[in-house]
């Protein structure tokens, strides 16, 4: 019997293939598989396994799996599958010949000045109508695109989608980076975004999703959207879920619960490991800054901020001591003109800005 | 066993080839799931398929098949119910009401435990795997909508769809 196993394998395969080559009317040579089916009982018995399991599935019933949450849990999968690394290697940087830029970053208005290069904000409205296409933002760009059913999507810097828009759906990857949906209202055709962590659904609305390391984080700025935990509610059908929380505590109970929530306008969560957690991510007002060109930080550590201006620069802020990462800072800057931010740095008595050859701008304690 | 080849063609198995395909399946795929025999009944389908005419084998080998593999189980239970009481008309009527019961399947605890089975395997698939086999088998999606609505190529959608039913193949018969 053991021997057998491993060629009935191999078979099974094989029978799995030719049953959904037949699936696919056009596809099937008839004398090819009259061919391996005659080849042995094995064969046989495999193809007509495979057809007693198709004909048993389909009598099952309901399967408690929705269609469109199937299709988002495998989206989902698969745009995780094709996820490429955050920042582009420097090499492929338009920053032009390395030894000028070197020779110019010794001097700080001008070298910040070469970041500008990158730091062009594109902001044209560009119609489609084309399917599946897909937009990507350089770091420091921003693009505003407007979709053939009369959504706008603003795309932040580094940053990709893919766009399907269908008769009865608009499916939208968000593949890494930022992006804010104004969702043009039919209710015939759900508006779907995706994400490594969630899926955000709307029918006419404004809203605003990042990806961060920690999750996804999602703001509403207009009417409602259903944010969902990716893998969660959909991997397993809505019974044994309910089954395993009934077992295992009022924990995993709340946790089920949240696998979905509904946000309104003005409301934010983010998706995390830890589940889908409440006023979580940005703030309204940073949402709203960045599509007009603005970057608000209120009584923000200068950890924070650091982070978030590096988005927008390939030459990166480095805060060389620990002791000043925790520094309050509040402002208003335009990511389109990086050095605001160095500058406004360099004024400050407690911090030193220093540009060694490393092309980064690095940050320590002054010593003024 | 001499008269295997001139048997007379089951007028249930007759007429569900002549109604749907999927009937005829349904039917075959009842009794090879229940039967301890699938190996032997292959096997005599085999051996039929051997004698049969090629370019009839070719013309459409799929419905074919199932009506061969059919006409075996029908005779595999004959002979059996022979043996046991010898009341051919009994089993014959029998047979007819219990097949057309067959397409749903019963409460009975054999097919109970096979949807539970079943889910349990389901769940095991990759989100792709499983949205692409349902998607197909459930909703009656074609592959270029699935391809369309996931993303992928449509080879990439049979691809999925063969790993699907291979996986399900392999679990399930453990379970048999």
């Amino acid at each position: 019997m053991e021997h057998r196993r491993q060629g009935d394998e191999h078979i099974a395969a094989e029978a799995a293939e030719w049953f959904v080559q037949f699936r696919d009317k056009q596809a099937v040579d008839p004398a090819a598989f009259a061919e391996w089916l005659t080849r042995s009982p094995a064969h046989v018995q495999e193809f007509l396994a495979v057809s007693a399991l198709w004909s048993t599935l389909g009598v099952r019933g309901s399967t408690g799996y929705a269609p469109e949450d199937l299709i988002a849990a495998a989206r989902a999968e698969q745009a995780q599958r094709r996820v490429v690394p955050l920042n582009a290697p420097r090499a492929e940087s338009s920053l032009g010949a390395s030894g000028v830029y070197r020779r110019r970053i010794r001097r700080f208005a001008v070298g910040i000045a070469a970041s500008l290069l990158l730091g062009l904000v594109v902001w044209g409205g560009i119609a489609l109508s084309r399917r599946g296409s897909e937009f990507t933002t350089a770091v420091g760009e921003q693009r505003s695109i407007t979709l053939s059913d009369g959504s706008v999507l603003f795309l932040n810097t580094n940053s990709q989608v893919r766009v399907r828009l269908g008769r009865q759906h608009r499916d939208i990857d968000l593949v890494r980076g930022e992006a804010r949906f104004q969702v043009a209202r039919n209710p015939q055709r759900p508006f779907v975004v995706v994400t490594a962590d969630a899926t955000i659904r709307a029918l006419g609305t404004v809203f605003n999703v990042a990806m961060a390391k920690e999750g996804t984080q999602v703001a509403v700025i207009e009417g409602r959207v259903e944010l969902r935990e990716r893998g969660t509610s959909y991997a397993q059908p809505p019974l044994s879920a309910v089954d395993s929380a009934a077992s295992n505590g009022t924990s995993e109970i709340r946790k089920s619960q949240q696998a979905r929530v509904e946000l309104a306008a003005g409301e934010r969560a983010a998706v995390t490991r830890k589940g889908i957690e409440p006023d979580v991510g940005p703030s309204i007002e940073s949402v709203n800054a960045w599509t007009e060109h603005r970057v608000v930080f209120r009584d923000k550590t200068l950890a924070e901020v650091v982070g978030e201006f590096n988005r927008y620069r390939l030459q990166q802020l480095i805060i060389d001591d620990p002791g000043l990462a925790g520094l309050r800072i509040s402002g208003t800057f335009d990511p389109s003109d990086p050095d605001s931010l160095v500058a406004y740095l360099g004024a400050e008595e407690a911090v030193q800005v220093s540009m060694p050859n490393d092309g980064n701008v690095h940050l320590s304690r002054g010593h003024k | 066993m001499s008269r295997r080849n001139q048997s007379p063609p089951d007028p249930l198995v007759e007429r569900l080839a002549e109604d749907h395909g999927d009937d005829l399946l349904r039917y075959i795929s009842r009794r090879v799931r229940t039967s301890a025999d699938a190996r032997d009944i292959a096997q005599e389908a085999y051996v039929r398929l051997l004698r049969t005419e090629r370019k009839d084998l070719i013309r459409d080998p799929m419905p074919y098949l199932y009506r061969i593999a059919a006409n075996v189980l029908y005779e595999f239970e004959l002979r059996r119910r022979e043996d046991s009481s010898g009341l051919l008309r009994w089993s014959s009527e029998y047979r007819v009401q219990h097949a057309e019961a067959a397409p749903q399947l019963g409460g009975d605890a054999e097919s109970l435990a096979l949807q539970d089975r079943l889910e349990s395997v389901l769940r095991q698939l990759s989100p792709t795997c499983r949205a692409v086999l349902l998607l197909h088998r459930n909703e009656g999606m074609t592959y270029e909508e699935i391809s369309e609505r996931i993303g992928i190529s449509s080879s990439m959608v049979k691809k999925y769809l063969s790993q699907a039913l291979q996986h399900c193949r392999t679990h399930l018969k453990a379970f048999r």
